[in-house]
């Protein structure tokens, strides 16, 4: 398991390595709570904590704060 | 740049496929493969930002050496340049955008259109059938577009959906472009609101507890790429309007879930809505040039994936513009704005909304008497693109070509006063316009930078000056240029 950037959880997992013959060259991580991926080539800006701007955070724990897009009809 | 097209109907009917444009681009100078490897981030998006620069002549790029994803390919900026569409359309590499808008306004008809079928078992879209393990995240070189994008985007897919209260109706099944974002190895979020064709597609299933099946298209015909993206009539189909415009067959198969999808496609992806469940989505840096914020949206599970033997990724770079995205759908936002006016106001001479899908836009119009072109406007914004896109709206006269921002600012300039300029305000705006003070709630503006005409007093006794225009000016600019060429050698 793995820290999730952008919610800071801890259960983000491997979800593919990128490969070129034996060689490792990138391995994605997936956030299974944020739904966030990343690969762990990419820019600090982008999967760095400390470098990200909080408007790009997410905090799971206020679900409720985050716009539903298609009303779900009850 | 001195290669021609061929003729319209030569080049519409030898165009049945993503594959065959990339082709006809090629032989045109309008298509490159990226000679070095590159990193899925950050350089691929450094060449497509690149590559937006020059929108007038800005070939389509194919990455076949992306690190981590041997063997696969990944095309973009297929229409990031007017020379691309001009190529489409059978026209010269460098055509005026305003010559291209009228040439797209003449073909603007969805009546005895070309869709021929092909049985599914003959269609090249399903060269190759994945029935179970499936995993977008092998299945295609993924990346991230923007640098703080929520996930990795497919940024171009036509997808596709019927209408669950009419679904044997073939207008109202809808095809259109909304952003997908992969979730998991066979779920995937879109975005897409109550008021598109789609949304209410999604909306209409949940309240019947219907399944809601779609069809997700990659790597589509061209002009299917275009009207994918059009605002049309809710029982129109874009697939005819496409094939109307090619002039051209447009070959349809059917896919694995009962859908009309395009044959010789690289790759489709079936699906089906996942009822009451919504996920985080986003952020997206969409094209009004800034990022859409997170929210929560529908969620699909895959059911089925058929693609060509070595399909090609076609995706599409956008965020703040120039992008391949504002020549994708400029053309054919303008197009239908001036297609319902024209029929009220044959005094319509052309419709410029190619700045961020409309949110400012040009008309140019013979005014009849003062204050006319302001009525003209008001129409405008009661068109259905108009009524939540066309933010600010200036009018012109029919002297002035509205895609010419030269003589679009001399009119402003020259034309304008204070009361000339109307805000209408707390008014219906798009969800995604950074400047609205609520989102879905803005302004709209009209300034009327047409002429000064009776009943006004003011202004009605200027006198223009008229300099010399026509073929033989146009001859005279095509010899300077070639004597400025000589002078160089």
């Amino acid at each position: 398991m793995t820290t999730c950037p952008r919610c800071s959880n801890s259960n983000a997992t491997v979800f593919r390595e990128g490969k070129e013959g034996n060689e490792l060259v990138w391995t994605l991580f997936g956030c299974p709570d944020c739904y966030f991926h990343w690969r762990d080539s990419e820019p600090p800006e982008t999967i760095d904590p400390a470098l990200r701007k909080a408007v790009f955070q997410v905090d799971t724990a206020q679900l409720d704060s985050y716009a539903i897009v298609i009303p779900i009809k009850q | 740049m001195n290669k021609q097209s061929e003729l319209p109907t030569n080049v519409a009917n030898r165009v049945g496929s993503l594959r065959d444009f990339l082709q006809l681009l090629e032989e045109q100078g309008q298509f490159i493969t990226w000679p070095d490897e590159v990193m899925p981030e950050p350089d691929i998006r450094k060449i497509l930002v690149a590559a937006g620069t020059d929108d007038k002549f800005g070939p389509a790029i194919m990455f076949d050496k992306i690190r981590g994803y041997p063997g696969k390919r990944m095309v973009a900026g297929v229409h990031g340049s007017f020379s691309n569409i001009a190529a489409l359309l059978g026209r010269p590499l460098g055509t005026p955008i305003r010559d291209l808008f009228y040439d797209i306004v003449g073909r603007w008809t969805s009546t005895e259109p070309q869709l021929p079928r092909i049985k599914p078992e003959h269609a090249p879209i399903h060269e190759v059938r994945i029935e179970k393990d499936f995993d977008l995240f092998d299945l295609l070189p993924l990346y991230r577009i923007n640098e703080m994008d929520g996930g990795f985007y497919i940024g171009k897919a036509n997808v596709v959906s019927r209408d669950p209260r009419d679904p044997d109706n073939f207008g109202k099944q809808n095809v259109g472009i909304y952003r997908i974002q992969p979730h998991g190895p066979d779920t995937f979020t879109l975005m897409s609101v109550p008021i598109h064709d789609m949304g209410r597609h999604m909306v209409t299933a949940e309240q019947d507890q219907v399944p809601l099946k779609i069809a997700v298209m990659l790597g589509n015909h061209p002009a299917m790429a275009m009207f994918a993206a059009t605002p049309i009539g809710y029982d129109e189909s874009e697939y005819a309007y496409a094939a109307g415009m090619m002039g051209a067959p447009i070959a349809l198969t059917e896919s694995g879930n009962g859908l009309d999808i395009q044959a010789e496609g690289e790759m489709v992806i079936e699906a089906e809505f996942v009822h009451s469940e919504r996920q985080y989505e986003g952020p997206f840096g969409e094209f009004p040039g800034s990022y859409s914020g997170v929210r929560r949206a529908p969620v699909f599970r895959i059911t089925g994936i058929s693609h060509r033997k070595d399909p090609i990724f076609e995706n599409i770079y956008i965020g703040k513009g120039w992008t391949e995205h504002d020549t994708l759908i400029g053309l054919n936002t303008s197009a239908p704005i001036y297609a319902v006016l024209k029929k009220e106001f044959p005094e319509v001479e052309a419709v410029n909304a190619l700045y961020q899908h409309g949110l400012t836009a040009i008309i140019s119009v013979k005014n009849r008497f003062a204050g006319f072109a302001k009525s003209v406007a008001l129409r405008a914004l009661s068109t259905p693109h108009g009524l939540m896109y066309l933010k600010n709206l200036i009018m012109v006269d029919a002297d002035v070509d509205p895609f010419d921002l030269n003589q679009v600012m001399w009119a402003l300039s020259v034309r304008t006063r204070a009361n000339d300029i109307q805000v209408l305000d707390n008014m219906a705006g798009i969800m995604i316009d950074p400047s609205a003070v609520v989102p879905g709630k803005g302004h709209h503006l009209i300034i009327d930078a047409t002429t000064h005409m009776a009943p006004d007093p003011i202004g009605n006794d200027v006198e223009i000056v008229r300099p010399p225009s026509g073929p033989e000016i146009d001859d005279l600019a095509r010899l300077i240029k070639s004597l400025q060429e000589e002078a160089r050698k």
